[in-house]
């Protein structure tokens, strides 16, 4: 407790005489009146109060007779979902979430998430189909995988299990500020990434007009199995070498030491604007940048002959620095029975990767805004790769600093079409179940090489997600 | 709120509790300047008091009376004598206000979403099924052998967010009063909690905060300085300073009708209210939000010293 001796008190003005008053209707006294009978109840506990800690303890004295889970999960509004993701003849992942939000007051609340991945099956590495069997070494440099002729090759020892926790919190300074901060923390098995981030919204013109800024600080640690490559080196694979030891040297000579790291930092200005009763706009402009190590250690690109045959394969390479910039804008409006939202992104970065993306949403309701509901999701994404993307390299071409056939980051156009339903049960939980369809076509130039013919140098992905959602209120 | 010390000193204890921050003033017949022993158990009393009132009537702690008696709903439940107390008071503010003021507002308030990121507002289909939930009259509060008993609805719950601040800076005071006295003290006391204040006898002059252009008051005049005096008894302010609902991104009142289930229409930025306790303050001043754009001709008509901020 702190103890100040205030300050001098200034002259005092006399109170004014004041008319008369009455009450017209009584209420004001009888409020008075009853207040007084509230205040002036006495039980014998509290002619001696009791104090809070001791009502603490007999209060948790009597919480320890609730399960361990029970009490973990008091005052919290928990959420709780499981997606399954499936790519043909890719990747299958599940994921778990479970989410909650905690009111500490009317004016502030806490947050918590913790999110479980469990990644299988393969990715694309980057390198080029071929007409015959191709053999590449492991990332750890213990053996090989082959790759049928015609095949895209894909890295199939792409296994992952990830766990992300985060923490928030929000706070109602006063009726025209809110601020909110979080952390973030997930791990996985070659792969820790670090973040904090902050916020703060104002309000105008009676909250017609709400200005928001935001800023994030990551660090990511990469710790790439067999260590990551030199980029621009040429895989080591074990028949081209005499022996063993000669295999290892060559391998080793592709490796850097030490783990990668990569420092992130991205700060987001928006307003959000209500244009009538039932529609409102919103613009972010978004900026972020990235440095440090922003490869890829698995990611391929195949060096071909005049005639189209693979000769050999160098690791990728990216810049070490990557500045992006977006631009955002959404429209919701709202109808007796439904809600609509559509919007349009924009961005770009210093690698020469820009896209476009442009979404809608409508959820209609059945009955009330708790009632059922059923929702239809539209999304068509446009990308022109990086400047340094290229499918392959030929040989005799003298290699450029910075190249990559990571499908990811090369032209390509998405679709995805979802549905989603939800409805409350008696008790007042929640389920939701989604079910998305995604459809990735990368574009690209044809091959005119000879060995390339009639192989897919793009390969198209499909991919089905199901998500099933419960929340306990 | 800030307050001025006389020069024949005023000692201030600060602490926090029910998410605001609050003070003890403690002015009269100060001995020496510095952490008197007296003045160390004054502010125990007053701060245990109030810290258990939090503890007991909290509807963010699981293991609160409230939160017990909120999870016993559908059945009959034993209450004591000083909850039965808060709710013959939330009884006679419901029947005064003519059922404007009812402690089972809470599905409402939960429909209406506050300060979280509630977009769009309630259809009237929900706000009809939230209205069904909610009627003080429909709770049964009886003594039973002299002890007392609560039958609360299936799907209901009580709130006493409304009272439960006002409450504890009245217990507060009145505990420091008895407790001065056993002590053989002459002083008088000031409860802070964030803005509700009970505070004895004395001339005491208080800072308001930010008093708009716009204010409409009958007798509480602020002078230039912001200083407006208060001769103790209770203080109390309602308004949307700190809660609010968000709907499309907008911010209303927190002030929702229990009868038409949406937000009073026209209701002042803020209400502040004299009157012998802070209970009975903060009581009226959460009536007049409620009156809307009745606010003044209310309390004028009650004959209540009162700024309206609009």
């Amino acid at each position: 407790m702190q103890l100040n001796s205030a300050a001098p008190f200034c002259e005092q003005t006399p109170l004014q005489a004041s008319p008369p008053r009455t009450s017209q209707s009584g209420i004001a006294a009888a409020v008075c009146l009853s207040s007084l009978a509230m205040i002036g109840f006495d039980a014998a506990a509290t002619e001696t109060p009791v104090s809070a800690a001791q009502v603490l303890e007999e209060g948790t004295q009597q919480v320890e007779d609730k399960g361990l889970l029970a009490r973990l999960i008091d005052g919290w509004e928990i959420d709780a979902a499981l997606l399954w993701y499936r790519e043909d003849a890719r990747v299958q992942a599940i994921e778990g979430v479970l989410s909650g939000v905690r009111a500490l007051s009317d004016s502030e609340s806490v947050s918590a998430k913790i999110v479980l991945d469990s990644l299988s099956g393969a990715s694309a590495s980057g390198a080029a189909a071929q007409q015959r069997l191709q053999t590449f070494t492991r990332p750890s440099g213990k053996g090989e995988y082959q790759v049928a002729a015609g095949e895209t090759p894909l890295d199939d020892t792409f296994k992952d299990t990830r766990l992300s926790l985060s923490a928030g919190w929000q706070k109602t300074l006063d009726s025209a500020t809110k601020v909110n901060a979080g952390v973030y923390g997930s791990k996985e098995f070659d792969y820790l990434s670090l973040g904090m981030s902050g916020g703060i919204e104002w309000g105008f013109f009676k909250d017609n007009t709400t200005v928001s800024l935001s800023g994030a600080l990551g660090f990511d640690v990469f710790d790439a199995v067999g260590g990551r490559p030199v980029p621009l080196s040429t895989m080591a694979i074990r028949k081209d070498f005499a022996d063993e030891e000669a295999f290892w040297q060559a391998f080793d000579a592709t490796r850097q030491r030490g783990v990668g790291d990569k420092r992130i930092g991205e700060m987001m200005l928006g307003v959000t604007q209500i244009i009538s009763k039932s529609t409102l706009v919103q613009f972010n402009y978004g900026l972020g940048y990235s440095s440090g190590y922003l490869n890829d250690p698995y990611k391929l690109v195949s060096v071909l002959d005049s005639s189209g045959n693979a000769t050999h394969y160098l690791y990728e390479s990216r810049p070490d620095s990557r500045l992006k910039q977006s631009a955002f804008v959404l429209g919701k409006t709202a109808f007796n029975l439904g809600v609509a939202e559509y919007s349009y992104r924009f961005t770009h970065d210093d690698w020469g990767l820009d896209s476009h993306t442009l979404e809608g949403r409508y959820r209609h309701y059945f009955s009330g805004k708790k009632g059922p509901y059923l929702q239809l999701h539209l999304r068509a994404y446009r990308q022109y790769g990086v400047d340094f993307f290229t499918p392959y390299l030929q040989g005799g071409e003298s290699v450029a600093p910075h190249i990559s056939a990571d499908y990811r980051i090369g032209d390509m156009d998405t679709w995805t079409l979802g549905l989603k339903t939800g409805w409350r049960l008696k008790d007042g939980d929640e389920i939701a179940v989604r079910l998305e369809y995604y459809r990735q076509q990368p574009r690209g130039d044809a091959a005119s090489l000879e060995g390339l013919k009639g192989l897919e140098l793009y390969p198209e992905l499909n991919a089905a997600m199901l998500q099933l959602n419960y929340s306990w209120n | 709120m800030q307050n001025q010390a006389r020069s024949d000193g005023i000692c201030r204890v600060r602490f926090t509790a029910m998410a605001s921050d609050c003070e003890l003033l403690f002015a009269g017949t100060t001995p020496e300047e510095g952490t008197q022993p007296w003045l160390d158990s004054l502010a125990r009393v007053g701060t245990d008091e109030v810290r258990r009132i939090e503890v007991k009537f909290s509807r963010y702690l699981a293991d609160s009376e409230l939160s017990r008696i909120n999870a016993g709903a559908g059945a009959e439940l034993n209450i004591d004598a000083e909850t039965a107390g808060l709710l013959q008071f939330a009884a006679d503010c419901y029947r005064l206000s003519g059922g404007l003021f009812d402690i089972t507002v809470a599905p409402l308030q939960r429909l209406w979403g506050f300060g979280y990121s509630e977009t769009l507002p309630p259809t009237n289909a929900d706000i009809h099924a939230a209205l069904e939930r909610i009627g003080f009259e429909r709770l049964r509060i009886f003594e039973d052998q002299g002890s007392w008993r609560l039958f609360l609805p299936a799907g209901m719950s009580l709130d006493f967010g409304g009272i439960a601040k006002e409450y504890a800076a009245d217990r507060a005071l009145l505990l420091l009063e008895r407790q001065a006295r056993a002590l053989g003290l002459d002083v008088a006391v000031l409860v802070n909690l964030g803005g509700d204040i009970a505070a004895s006898r004395y001339p005491w002059r208080i800072g308001v905060e930010a008093i708009g252009a716009e204010s409409h008051s009958d007798m509480l005049k602020a002078a230039a300085s912001g200083l407006i005096e208060f001769p103790g008894g209770g203080l109390a302010t309602s308004g949307d300073t700190k809660r609010f609902v968000l709907v499309e991104g907008k911010r209303i009142g927190h002030i929702l009708s229990p009868k038409t289930g949406y937000p009073v229409p026209d209701a002042p930025r803020s209400v502040t209210v004299l009157a012998p306790s802070a209970s009975a303050a903060g009581m009226l001043s959460t009536m007049a939000m409620l009156k809307g754009e009745g606010a003044e001709a209310f309390l004028g008509g009650e004959g209540l010293v009162h700024l309206v901020q609009r």
